[in-house]
């Protein structure tokens, strides 16, 4: 049976350990970080002295801001931990021989596994939501300041859109009634109202049904409809003098 | 002049059965550089272990994998036993490593048939998958269940396996391995399959040194690293073990070497049936047993894929600070880029099947 030991082991002093280690050929096991003392990581280094038969553990405390040396280039292996603990802890490691930058683990939170206490969940999430509050609202000034500069521009751009509005009014008034407005429409439109005065019977019944039609929209919709075939020329009967004449 | 070229293989590929991404830096065909990457189905596992006291985490180890699935329970088990100081009876121990073999032969079959299916084998296949069946029936009969055998826990067994089943599973192995037999000299002799595994990604003896390889992979270039050697559990019961290995290096070494561990493990459970002690099978511990603050151990098992890592670490309470599980392919993957380097982009897919990588145990 194999023996097991635990020693702390200062950050300074890790790589030339680690140096020692693979000089004395110990094969290294794993790489993983965990909750120190005030709620700061530890990373546990393990490697395996087979002439032995001991696993040999080493406790490494890291402090805020620490940055932790690559052992890459002697156990090309560790790549897989170094980015992982990073990934999932945050933990920085420099010189590293393989790094994925942060995208070896695709997780939707930076350093996951380093919520250790519900107090840290909950301090964490009003960090995270004084961030986004923050966000929205340089979005918002920023916003702010395109409209002060595009001031002008947006008064034209509210007089294209009624324009818009009139148009779409006219094409829905052609779609319901296409030929009342092309029997009432001659290919001339200089005599057009005339044209309209003159309109036989059956044209009159269509232009009937278009009113009824009109007055059952919404009144603004309504109006416009009405306003965009007065300039076609076109007057349409009131829809309340239609319903008595039938 | 030849032109550099980055062919991304991977997570979905017809022989993968794990979702590993690899960018494979090509020239005229042949691997210059295979990048890995993971990360596709990272569950936080480990993490969980907060949440759930030190009993119940069994049954969550248990699913970090379908195949070394009792494995994973029993490192865990064997971890917080040892932080605990828990003893637990030997016929506990001997079921364990009974049930861990059993694992072993039904992961190796699980495997060789899927290699088979890679070189389009389909009949191999099909035969290791159907001889892999028999050994989830004795699953089944033993424990109730054919994947996720939830007989594991803190302190020992949740119930015993009673002496006639044991005997009855050891005929089926008999019958297991005659089979076995043709199939394994099918599968070892075939010029085709020798002709895809021969001299394919190799990795000699000081390269798997240093790359820190373990498992099969590492025994198929020399390696004679085995936790079972160490004599841990009933392991050190045995009268006699050697690990078996193999100095080719290539595919087909790493083959071989999964093929005669199936052989081992079955006379493996054959030994310890014949001489299983009756003293029980351990008892949960009770409400009050917590471990200690800071209280922390580690273990090494031997899954078939390789050398497992548990670690557990208490915090005075019945739930734990910290569980860490190093899985075989975790520790493969410096060696799995390694073995890609300078081969052809059509042996990609079977050097990587006879890694055997499995990223479910590698996310966790």
């Amino acid at each position: 049976m194999y023996t097991t030991s635990f020693e702390e082991l200062p950050l300074t002093e890790l790589l030339v350990r680690v140096q020692t280690l693979k000089h004395e050929g110990i094969r290294f096991v794993q790489l993983c970080a965990e909750k120190g003392s005030d709620d700061a990581l530890d990373l546990l280094y393990t490697f395996y002295d087979e002439q032995r038969d001991e696993a040999l553990n080493y406790i490494v405390p890291l402090a805020e801001g620490d940055v932790v040396p690559s052992i890459q280039e002697l156990y090309f292996s560790s790549f897989t931990f170094e980015n992982e603990t990073h990934d999932l802890f945050g933990v920085p490691f420099a010189n590293m021989k393989l790094d994925f930058g942060g995208h070896f683990f695709n997780v939707a939170t930076d350093a996951p596994m380093t919520i250790l206490s519900p107090e840290q969940k909950a301090a964490r999430d009003k960090a995270a939501k004084l961030e986004a509050a923050k966000k929205a609202k340089a979005v918002k000034e920023a916003q702010a300041a395109r409209e002060a500069v595009e001031d002008s521009s947006a008064e034209r751009a509210l007089t294209t859109s009624a324009a818009e509005a009139d148009a779409a009014a006219v094409a829905e008034v052609d779609k319901l009634a296409p030929r009342a407005a092309k029997v009432d429409a001659p290919a001339d439109p200089a005599p057009a109202a005339p044209a309209a005065a003159d309109a036989s019977p059956a044209a009159d019944d269509r232009a009937a049904k278009m009113a009824a039609k009109i007055a059952a929209m919404d009144p603004e919709k309504a109006a416009r409809a009405r306003a965009a075939l007065a300039a076609k020329g076109i007057v349409l009967p009131d829809a309340a003098d239609t319903k008595e004449g039938e | 002049m030849s032109n550099r070229t980055v062919i991304p293989f991977g997570p979905q590929h017809p022989v993968l059965p794990e979702p590993v991404h690899l960018d494979l830096i090509v020239e005229d065909e042949h691997v210059i550089e295979a990048i890995p990457q993971i990360g596709f189905v990272h569950r936080g596992l480990e993490k969980l272990v907060e949440k759930r006291d030190f009993n119940q985490f069994v049954y969550v180890a248990e699913r970090i994998c379908g195949i070394c699935s009792f494995g994973h329970g029993w490192g865990y088990a064997e971890a917080t036993e040892r932080m605990l100081g828990l003893e637990i009876p030997k016929r506990a121990s001997y079921l364990r490593v009974i049930l861990q073999e059993l694992s072993r032969i039904h992961s190796h079959l699980l495997w060789l048939g899927l290699l088979a299916d890679g070189f389009g084998f389909e009949s191999l296949f099909n035969h290791c998958w159907r001889l892999r069946e028999t050994i989830l029936d004795i699953f089944q009969e033993t424990c109730g269940g054919r994947i996720i055998l939830s007989i594991t826990m803190v302190g020992g067994m949740t119930h015993d396996i009673d002496d006639a089943l044991l005997r009855r599973a050891c005929e089926k192995l008999d019958d297991l391995e005659r089979e076995y037999h043709t199939i394994v000299n099918t599968m070892l002799n075939d010029d085709s399959v020798r002709s895809r595994l021969c001299g394919v990604g190799t990795i000699n003896y000081e390269e798997a040194l240093s790359l820190s390889m373990v498992g099969p992979f590492a025994k198929g270039s020399g390696v004679t690293h085995d936790m079972r050697t160490t004599g841990f559990s009933a392991y050190g019961d045995l009268e006699h073990f050697e690990p078996i290995v193999s100095t080719e290096g290539d595919c087909y070494a790493r083959c071989k070497v999964r093929c005669e561990e199936i052989y081992q493990a079955i006379a493996i459970i054959k030994e310890l049936v014949a001489k299983i002690p009756h003293d029980g099978v351990g008892q949960a511990p009770g409400p009050k047993v917590k471990p200690e603050k800071d209280a922390r151990a580690h273990v090494l098992i031997e899954q078939p894929r390789g050398e497992a890592f548990y670690y557990v670490r208490g915090n005075g309470t019945k739930f734990l600070d910290r569980f860490r599980l190093r899985t075989p392919t975790s520790q493969n993957l410096g060696g799995m880029t390694k073995a890609l380097q300078g081969v052809d982009v059509a042996d990609v897919p079977m050097i990587i099947l006879t890694i055997d990588p499995c990223i479910s145990c590698a996310e966790r």
